[in-house]
């Protein structure tokens, strides 16, 4: 059952660039680094990651390359680009601009 | 940023397919296996891991279509399947593609042929160096002008209502040349009017040319291709005569021969060394007739003889330049202004004696305004001219196209509307509604591009047949023709057009949302709105066939009338040529026994009935007129504009013009230049009211021409034609040859064909002089066909295209009614069985081509009347333009074809079997 609706649009790109920018790694990997990173809270149906992974190769913030895995597979290896990093930058900044703002306009509306 | 990384992973994504592919499955296969690992190292077992992990990642097909899509790789591959789709398609229906394409086709070929005639006279810049630094410079003729004498054209300013002029004085000109600041280089350049005598090995023929200032090519960036171009230095009376002649000229006269640097050939007379050819793409500066030859202007007495332009006092001279870098036109404007009144000043002072009398030069005190114009298309002269002609040539072939996408529209409903089921089902099982319309389109898209392409070849090859056009619209296609990249473009941009508005709307209308009427067997519901807007095209079909037919049937019926016309003199069996014996450096008195004699040898020749000369050459276009007047009065204003014929005494005679009063030239008159003159009914009665004007006298009433002898009136003869077949006759005088300029028309009447005698005629003349070039020897009645070649070309074209049109729109209503019947088959097979006669199916079937037919026509009749009153003024002669006869032939034919084009269907229709029709899907 997809559970994407949990996910707002937007959030699994950024995930996936915070990932990646902890090392360089391969599709799973990141899979794993995400369930880690929010601790389980967000759970998305795993062959979601790939078109994700997909578009924003395509968009030039990552650049991928084949390479061997721990148990000598083929894997696909994802690393982040400048552009990526910044993007990344970008993306966490406004996130944290609108949660703050939010939580301003939550704290003002408790109490009034 | 962001695109150029797209378009490179795109880009690699489709030249390494596989890869991409393969790494996909691997990929993907490493996860689902490493999460399989995973859960085998928790204690699952290998099936249920396996299981599990291929669960958790969900659909394997689905992910690899939404990461292909994110690649940008799936609009490629929907668009490659669907062309494959369409192509098979077109494939499997041979005659409905071969027949559309072919229509396609001609209707873009016909618009891209008409666009490049339209691109060489507005759009195509000059093939020189840079040319969009180049700037023209002309000025508007005020009231009181100061200057004596012009030769080159005025064409009027719709702006100022002023005319335009673009000749200067020679001094105005090197004025410019030596003293202006804002200009890199400023050159000029004459367009010789006349022809040129140029003698090549003994051969004479004549020539175009022109008269350039030293620095004319060096200036333009115009390299010979073989030897070198003029250069400043032969533009001097000391230096050797030279010349450079034009590609076409060298291939055409020479052979292209290689040794052509260093001839020596002889341009009326003078002796002059070939020094370069110019590249094929050049055609001098000027829109229109492309020089042969161009010489320096330090040429001009040599060449000039005895003309009656070339002088100091004269503005003859078209002036162009080169801007500075970073200087704007305003600035150069302000720069010349000064050395053009200087020049203006100047020139003024140089006029001859009989300009200088106090009523010419009082009026003439202002100095005219100059300015500076653009330059890189060259002096726009010829352009104003053929607006309207182009303009309805674009109208014409643009009609052609719409009926074509009209006509193409419709076959693709009828099919589209045969797969309504299958559409339907796609619908219904989640196909998405744009996937499909993009998919129908790209069937008419490629319908598109086909036609487009084969009608790039057809215009190509169809630039060859344009020669075959008659000689006014030679002016056009004078300039040649390669293959330009604006046409490649706008041929496309149709192509494309044309493939949109014919295939949207079919599949829009296929791909509606009300499905289930369309899955249903019995389909016949949902059919009515269909046919509406079928019959709708057909319609519009019908309108502008009608438009082209009346157009064309009037045209066609102003050339028999301009064909069949009273000229006022005997047309048939004459052969007319003309010399101009200056060329040859004769003067006055040699010319003149130089006619003598040949007329003597051309009247020796057998067949030939009699010859003669005239000054002007009958229905050219051209003339010699001038203002007269019958009163005493010197001071009298009262004057009438006349054209003036020089001509030998049996010129009347052998013209065949009737004389109604009085008597004709006699030799000896005409021989002494007496001052005698016959006029033809038209004057006499302008000038003389109805008293009788033999015996009564009237002199010219021009600047310069007050102390000419008076004329003596001593006939009246008919009117005829002077200068154009489609131009009333105009009030004309005929006076003694010598009167007028040494140069002339011979008029030769045979006893047969005319066109057997010409080669007789030429020997004759040869054995006199063989130097003397015959300039432009053909028959008076193909005169007269070239004359209006205008009204013929547009009278071959709507023909052609009318009788396209009315094809189409006969293939068109056959095609629908075809198609209704076969989908009424049931319906009808009903009415059969309920007792319905034969007739009476005929008859319901073709009601319906009835309908489409009136209205087509009521539609059509109002555009007609307003397009034919549009083009009445300059197309049409001798009928209106609402001529009801036209009109109701045309009415006759359409009615004719409609009815052809439903009797086979109704036919079928007829002699359906009942039984059959009934247990018909």
């Amino acid at each position: 059952m997809a559970q994407e609706a949990e996910l707002l649009p937007g959030t699994l790109d950024l995930l996936i660039l915070k990932s990646v920018s902890l090392g360089s790694e391969h599709g799973y990997g990141i899979l794993l680094r995400i369930q880690q990173i929010t601790a389980g809270a967000l759970t998305i149906e795993q062959g979601a990651l790939y078109p994700a992974l997909a578009r924003l190769e395509h968009q030039g913030l990552l650049e991928a390359e084949w390479g061997t895995s721990d148990n000598n597979r083929k894997a696909k290896y994802y690393s982040l680009t400048g552009a990526g990093r910044k993007r990344l930058k970008q993306e966490a900044e406004r996130w944290n601009r609108n949660a703050a703002a939010l939580m301003t306009a939550l704290k003002v509306q408790e109490i009034g | 940023m962001m695109l150029l990384s797209k378009l490179r992973s795109l880009f690699f994504g489709l030249r390494r397919r596989s890869q991409v592919e393969s790494g996909m499955t691997d990929e993907v296969s490493f996860h689902i296996e490493a999460r399989a690992e995973d859960l085998m190292k928790t204690g699952a077992s290998h099936e249920e891991a396996w299981r599990q992990a291929r669960l958790e990642f969900g659909s394997l097909e689905k992910y690899k279509e939404e990461i292909r899509e994110a690649r940008g790789l799936q609009l490629f591959d929907e668009i490659r399947a669907d062309v494959k789709y369409a192509a098979r398609l077109l494939r499997n229906s041979p005659a409905f593609s071969l027949a559309a394409i072919l229509m396609l086709a001609l209707g873009i070929a016909a618009n891209g042929s008409v666009f490049s005639i339209v691109n060489e006279v507005f759009f195509k810049k000059l093939p020189v160096k840079n040319p969009n630094d180049l700037v023209q410079l002309d000025w508007l003729r005020v009231q009181n002008s100061m200057f004596a004498g012009y030769a080159g054209d005025m064409r009027r300013d719709p702006a100022s209502g002023l005319l335009i002029a673009t000749s200067f004085s020679y001094k105005t000109f090197e004025n410019f040349r030596d003293h202006n600041k804002a200009l890199s280089t400023v050159f000029a350049f004459n367009p010789i009017v006349e022809p040129l005598n140029v003698v090549v090995d003994n051969d004479a023929q004549i020539a175009n040319g022109q008269f350039v200032s030293g620095n004319y090519f060096v200036a333009l960036g115009v390299f010979a291709v073989i030897g070198r171009p003029i250069l400043p230095s032969d533009d001097n009376t000391n230096a050797q005569p030279v010349a450079v002649i034009s590609d076409r000229y060298w291939k055409g006269r020479f052979g292209g021969s290689p040794n052509i640097v260093g001839k020596r050939i002889s341009i009326n007379g003078a002796s002059v060394e070939v020094i370069g050819v110019t590249p094929p793409e050049f055609f001098g500066t000027k829109l229109g007739k492309a020089p042969d030859v161009s010489v320096p202007f330090a040429m001009r007495l040599q060449i000039a003889a005895e003309r009656n332009w070339g002088k100091d006092w004269q503005w003859w001279v078209e002036v162009m330049g080169r801007l500075r870098a970073g200087v704007t036109r305003e600035q150069v404007l302000a720069d010349l202004r000064p050395l053009f009144e200087d020049g203006v000043r100047e020139t003024w002072d140089m006029r001859p004696a009989r300009y200088r009398t106090l009523s010419f030069e009082a009026t003439r005190t202002v100095v005219p305004p100059l300015r500076v114009n653009d330059g890189s298309r060259g002096p726009v002269a010829m352009r104003r001219r053929v607006v309207p002609m182009l303009a309805a040539l674009v109208g014409v072939v643009g009609v052609i196209l719409l009926i074509v996408c009209a006509n193409l529209a419709n076959l693709l409903l009828a099919r589209a509307s045969s797969r309504q089921q299958e559409i339907a089902v796609r619908l219904a099982i989640g196909a998405g509604r744009r996937r499909l319309i993009r998919q129908l389109m790209t069937e008419s898209m490629l319908l598109a591009l086909c036609g487009g392409l084969l009608g790039v070849f057809f215009a190509y090859w169809g630039k060859d047949l344009l020669s075959w056009l008659p000689q006014t619209a030679e002016d056009l296609l004078a300039i040649h023709p390669g293959i330009d990249w604006r046409v490649v473009v706008f041929t496309a941009g149709v192509s494309l057009i044309t493939g949109l508005l014919f295939g949207v709307f079919p599949c829009l209308r296929a791909t509606k949302a009300d499905l289930s009427p369309s899955m249903r067997a019995d389909s016949n519901r949902g059919g009515i709105p269909r046919l509406l807007v079928s019959k709708s095209l057909l319609s519009v079909q019908v309108a502008l066939c009608l438009v082209l037919l009346v157009g064309g049937g009037l045209i066609v019926r102003s050339v028999r009338n301009l064909l069949n016309a009273e000229i006022g003199f005997n047309a048939h069996n004459v052969v007319l040529f003309s010399v101009e014996p200056q060329l040859n450096n004769y003067n006055k008195v040699r010319a003149y026994q130089l006619y003598e004699r040949l007329i003597e040898n051309i009247e020796a020749v057998p067949g030939v009935q009699s010859a003669t000369i005239s000054g002007t050459r009958p229905i050219t276009g051209g003339g010699w007129s001038m203002w007269v007047t019958a009163s005493d009065d010197p001071n009298s204003r009262a004057r009438t504009y006349v054209f003036v014929h020089n001509v030998r005494a049996n010129f009347l005679q052998t013209m065949q013009i009737p004389l109604f009063r009085g008597r004709g030239l006699s030799s000896d008159e005409e021989r002494n230049g007496a001052s005698v003159a016959i006029l033809n009914q038209t004057m006499a009665a302008q000038l003389f009211k109805d008293a009788d004007p033999i015996g009564k006298r009237f002199r010219y009433a021009e600047a310069g021409e007050q102390n000419h002898t008076a004329f003596e009136v001593i006939g009246v003869v008919r009117d005829a034609r002077y200068h154009t077949i489609d131009r009333e006759n105009p009030a004309t005088m005929y006076i003694p040859f010598s009167q007028g300029p040494s140069s002339g028309t011979f008029e030769v009447r045979t006893t047969a064909d005319p066109a057997a005698a010409m080669p007789a005629i030429r020997e004759a003349v040869r054995n006199i002089d063989p130097n003397l070039p015959l300039i432009d020897m053909r028959t008076q009645e193909d005169q007269i066909r070239d004359s209006i070649g205008t009204y013929r070309m547009f009278a071959t074209f709507t023909t052609v295209f009318g009788l396209f049109a009315v094809l189409l729109a006969c293939v068109g209503l056959y095609g629908v009614v075809s198609y209704t019947v076969t989908r009424r088959t049931h319906e009808i097979g009903i009415r059969m069985a309920l007792g319905a006669k034969r007739s009476e199916i005929v008859r319901v079937v073709m009601r319906g081509i009835y309908v489409v037919t009136i209205v087509g026509i009521a539609a059509g009749l109002g555009v007609a009347l307003v397009v034919t009153h549009s083009i009445s003024s300059w197309l049409l002669y001798g009928v209106t333009s609402y001529d009801p006869l036209t009109i109701f032939l045309a009415f006759v034919i359409i009615i004719f074809v409609s009815m052809l084009a439903g009797y086979l269907p109704a036919r079928r229709a007829a002699r359906l079997d009942p039984m059959t029709a009934l247990r018909y899907e």
